[in-house]
């Protein structure tokens, strides 16, 4: 590129103006209820609705134990969070508030803490029952499922986007699509254990942002 | 002369997004200067126009994801900035951050940006350093004080503050992709 072209680049820009959409949420919702429907379906085909929430539901008593849907609620609202975040850090002047850094943080100090005072008060060995019971699939499949949503992520809307920071943008994403996989897991696993959740639930996001991250830049490059 | 026009940019910019070919080389012909402007106060190298083009090529790719409810000046200000940033890390060209800039209000009369924008810029990039590093930089760079002040304020001794706004900036080089040689150089 040298100077006397500019005027031509311009020339040549303007004359194939075509009329855009402007980035909008539709794509990013449509995202959202893309990776529920396949994750909850893939879910509750492959390994089955939790017990408890199978015989609620099976005897009409949907509202009788709150406590079993506990898990499923903390992990939409950290799901609800991170595509809120994608959403902000989108466009070229994007960027996360306060709020939004706060909430997250918010999120992990109050499962940690919850983990502590469950080995303070169980024990150690207590805390971490379960984490030999399959919870190498239950990691994988809600990593390897983050996966395939931010492919479709993608896919559907994350290409549009110009995030001013792509490798942020890139972790925020697979942390969202990982956190989708996971509500859609939270309706199968009946294991509850602060610990658990952070490891076998939580770590397997957080790996996802990781890769997120490094692959980010490549991604959403433009 | 004012460089910029926000509110007629704005303007020209969804009338862009609805595909008026008019308004759009209006638009483009007049962010010519303005980021020839903004890259020379940023870039010290002759590769502005690349820049310029590269910027305006980018403008044109990613129309769409300017927000026409929003003001302008932010958006094109990030599209620019993410150019150059892009640009440094490839070239490893110099790129001059002036710290003490931001206190400065950057009104019509340059470049159109409001100081928040600049700010952000340094705040974006104290971010990546330590905590305690990042506010010694900005009392020193930014807020002006002395080295004797800064040491009174942080409990460091003067000898440390030197040391801690030498190894930010060094650090913050880095982070724009500037080549070890470069500054070693200066």
């Amino acid at each position: 590129m040298s100077n006397k072209n500019t005027p031509d680049l311009i020339e040549t820009l303007s004359q194939s103006v075509n009329p855009v959409a402007p980035l909008g949420r539709r794509g990013l919702w449509l995202w959202v209820g893309l990776s529920l429907l396949a994750g909850i379906t893939y879910v509750l085909t492959a390994y089955g609705a939790r017990p408890e929430m199978r015989l609620l539901f099976s005897e009409g008593r949907v509202a009788d134990n709150l406590s079993a849907y506990a898990k499923t609620t903390f992990f939409i609202g950290l799901a609800a969070l991170a595509v809120w975040q994608v959403q902000a850090t989108a466009r070229p002047e994007g960027r996360l508030t306060r709020v939004q850094t706060g909430l997250l943080g918010l999120g992990l100090i109050a499962l940690l803490t919850l983990t502590g005072i469950d080995m303070a008060v169980s024990g150690l060995s207590s805390a971490l029952t379960g984490l030999s019971d399959g919870a190498p699939g239950c990691f994988l499949t809600i990593l390897v499922g983050g996966m395939v949503g931010l492919g479709v992520g993608w896919a559907v809307w994350l290409r549009q986007a110009a995030p001013g920071n792509p490798a942020l943008f890139g972790a925020l994403s697979a942390f969202a699509a990982s956190a989708l996989m996971t509500v859609a897991y939270t309706l199968h696993c009946d294991h509850d254990a602060p610990a658990y959740l952070l490891l076998i639930y939580l770590a397997p996001n957080l790996v996802a942002a990781l890769i997120g991250s490094l692959i980010g830049r490549a991604l959403f490059r433009w | 002369m004012s460089l910029s026009q926000p509110d007629l940019w704005q303007q020209q910019m969804r009338a862009a997004q609805r595909g008026e070919a008019e308004p759009y080389r209006a638009l483009l012909t007049a962010l010519r200067p303005w980021l020839s402007a903004y890259f020379r106060r940023r870039l010290q190298s002759p590769d502005t126009e690349d820049l310029i083009q590269i910027t305006l090529v980018a403008v044109h790719e990613k129309r769409h994801t300017y927000d026409p409810t929003a003001p302008f000046m932010p958006w094109i200000a990030a599209v620019a900035r993410h150019k150059l940033i892009d640009h440094v890390r490839k070239y490893g060209r110099y790129v001059h951050v002036e710290l003490n800039e931001m206190n400065e209000p950057v009104d019509e009369a340059s470049l159109g940006l409001p100081a928040t924008i600049a700010r952000r810029d340094i705040q974006v990039l104290l971010s990546q350093l330590p905590v305690d590093q990042a506010r010694v930089i900005r009392l020193h760079k930014v807020e002006e004080l002395s080295l004797e002040d800064v040491s009174r304020l942080t409990g460091k001794s003067v000898a440390a503050v030197k040391v801690i706004v030498h190894r930010g900036l060094k650090k913050l080089r880095d982070s724009v992709g500037v080549p070890r040689k470069v500054y070693e150089d200066e």
